[in-house]
């Protein structure tokens, strides 16, 4: 049985190298409502009412205390930010409770950004992890994760 | 900072930064005179990017995908106004469907950036009240205080986000303008999607409107008196018949008594008679009215400026909410023409509001909306152009040169929130001498209420920093005050 559908969130950049990996990979979510965006905003807590399930797909800058491969988390609501057009994906899950009533199940696809300068180009490391990036994206879509 | 070791008897400066609930970083100083009184308030920005730098050598066919890119919040603003200057440079009238399809995109950027304003980052103040913890004061508390409102402010800057999605193909960044026109038509899929959605934003301005002016008679009313009131001239872009105006339109100058002191500017493909200055100590530039001098050119844009321009609107409910405007903020010595006030920003912002929603519905009803051709042919334009189109904080002129073969050797930016730095300077340093009680006590501490009034003072202006330096950058603010001598003697930042 195949798990509904759900809403596939990607963020970032994609003139900055390796930020533009949440673009890309959500872009190849088949069978999703995909969401393309710069940044997370506000009314994007209005866009969650509608699913039952949404997945944030984001670059994250590797460092020694971070993972180098792409890992999939479970999220949840977060809603202590002061900012207000700028959010993480754990505070636009906390605006949809707190204005809809509405908690989707929510997970993080988090992708290992080694580059980020200007360019479209992604850093030799960051494509050599696409296809585990990619597994875990079908894991999700699939609903086994 | 200790008041004991403080040298408060001499002159000083406090530092507000980073200022919150803005677009940009910035920050604010108080210098002191050598009895600690105030000497002078004064908004630094501190960046810096460059744009009219590295566009030169471009096409100027590039200008609108480029300068987009300046902002987040308002690229469709630039993307006017480079399409507008590549109108002429390129000799290319837009279509009349093209001109509507233009100006129905802008309606629908400012709605959805004073929809960002007025709810999620102004409204905090005063709803959850200016002592309230700052931790709290952000839309999280908002929708704790008021979930109705917050909802509606949502609701309204989604509603602009998705109809500029629909109509550009993107929500920001579109590159859908064009010299000549605009890339492609409304389908009827969107058109009918707009209206649908149009009882709900009213709906959701209407609520804010109940929500908002009832407390101008009540908690807001020293605000309101205190936060940059002050007479100066007002610009904005007007219809031929002097109507509000989001589209092409020419430029008024009034004056604080409603006397139109020019008319018609920028005709000539110039903006002669606006002069910058620049100052050591920011990097946003100082415009002004050339013909009355650096202080007294100064004047205002944005909402408010375009409200005391207009004759009218021109739409039923926005003219109610107008006359009601006017009879509310409009100075007797106006005859009630008038708005002095940088407090009523967020008051004209609601009446902004309603007169892009039904002009949206003036626009979609009009048969020319759906028939004819999107873009023009060129004909051979000029070498230098200026491209002006009404951005949500105000009046934004792109100039351009080229050569020969359309390579741009000169680009001159002026932004709307440039365009307010005199005004947002003498604002600060009105609330500091409201605000602050002089001289100040020798344990002197920087309130927390005080500093999110100085940075409210800002906020009226709902400025982007990003925009007006052409600057990337974080948001906040820094308050510092300085003695006589530029020592920092104390100083607030908020992370």
């Amino acid at each position: 049985m195949s798990a509904p559908p759900g809403l596939v969130i990607g963020i970032g950049n994609s003139l900055r190298q390796d930020d533009g990996l949440g673009l890309l990979v959500a872009s190849q979510a088949s069978g999703a409502v995909v969401r393309l965006v710069h940044q997370l905003t506000p009314e994007l807590a209005a866009e969650l009412v509608s699913v039952d399930r949404v997945l944030f797909v984001d670059a994250w800058g590797v460092s020694p205390w971070t993972t180098p491969h792409p890992c999939l988390l479970p999220l949840e609501a977060d809603g202590t930010s002061a900012m207000t057009h700028q959010l993480q994906p754990a505070q636009v899950l906390a605006l949809c409770a707190a204005l809809y009533q509405h908690r989707p199940r929510a997970a993080l696809l988090l992708l290992p950004a080694h580059a980020l300068g200007h360019g479209t180009g992604l850093s030799a490391a960051a494509a050599a992890e696409l296809p585990r990036a990619r597994v875990l994206l079908r894991r999700w879509l699939r609903g086994d994760a | 900072m200790s008041g004991a070791e403080s040298p408060l008897a001499a002159g000083r400066t406090i530092t507000v930064a980073p200022l919150t609930r803005i677009e940009g970083h910035g920050r604010i100083t108080l210098q002191l005179d050598a009895s600690g009184r105030l000497a002078q308030a004064r908004f630094h920005v501190d960046e810096f990017r460059g744009f009219e730098s590295f566009c030169l050598g471009r096409p100027y066919g590039e200008m609108g995908a480029l300068t987009a890119r300046i902002c987040g919040i308002c690229p469709v603003s630039h993307l006017l106004a480079a399409g507008r200057a590549g109108d002429r440079l390129l000799g290319a009238a837009p279509p009349p469907a093209a001109q509507r399809l233009r100006t129905l995109l802008n309606l629908a950027q400012i709605c959805q950036s004073h929809a960002l304003s007025f709810f999620h980052l102004s409204s905090p103040d005063w709803l959850l009240g200016w002592e309230s913890d700052p931790a709290r004061r952000n839309l999280f508390g908002l929708i704790a205080a008021d979930p109705e409102l917050a909802r509606a402010g949502i609701g309204l800057r989604r509603f602009g986000q998705e109809l500029i999605e629909r109509l550009a193909g993107r929500r920001i960044h579109a590159g859908w303008v064009v010299p000549g026109g605009v890339r492609s038509g409304i389908t009827a899929t969107t058109r009918r999607w707009i209206l649908q959605q149009l009882p709900e934003a009213r709906a959701s301005v209407q609520l804010a409107l109940d929500r908002f002016v009832p407390l101008l008679d009540g908690p807001l009313q020293r605000e309101l008196a205190s936060f940059g009131s002050f007479p100066s001239l007002f610009l904005a872009l007007v219809a031929p018949d002097g109507r509000w105006c989001c589209g092409d339109g020419s430029l008024r100058l009034v004056d604080s008594l409603g006397r139109v002191v020019a008319d018609g500017l920028c005709e000539d493909d110039d903006i002669a008679v606006l002069a910058e200055r620049t100052e050591h100590w920011s990097a946003l530039k100082f415009p002004y009215y050339r013909p009355l001098g650096y202080h007294e050119g100064l004047y205002r844009v944005g909402p408010l400026a375009r409200l005391n321009v207009c004759t009218a609107i021109g739409t039923p409910w926005a003219d109610c909410e107008l006359a009601a405007f006017r009879d509310r903020h409009g100075t007797a010595a106006s005859g009630g023409r008038t708005a002095i006030a940088s407090f009523a920003y967020h008051h004209a912002r609601l009446v902004e509001i309603v007169a892009c929603l039904e002009g949206m519905e003036q626009l979609l009803v009009h048969p020319a909306l759906l028939r004819g051709p999107v873009r023009a042919v060129g004909r051979g334009g000029s070498r230098t152009a200026l491209g002006v189109s009404e951005a949500p904080r105000g009046t934004l002129f792109h100039h351009y040169s080229v050569d020969v073969n359309g390579l741009l050797t000169r680009v001159n930016l002026l932004i709307a929130t440039g365009q307010n730095n005199l005004a947002m300077n003498r604002t600060v340093d009105q609330i500091a001498r409201e605000w602050i009680p002089w001289p100040l006590p020798a344990a002197v501490e920087i309130a927390e209420p005080l500093l999110n009034r100085l940075e409210a003072g800002i906020r009226c202006f709902d400025p982007c920093l990003s925009c007006s330096t052409h600057a990337a950058g974080l948001m906040p603010l820094r308050v510092t005050l300085l003695d006589s001598g530029g020592q920092v003697l104390a100083e607030r930042t908020r992370p």
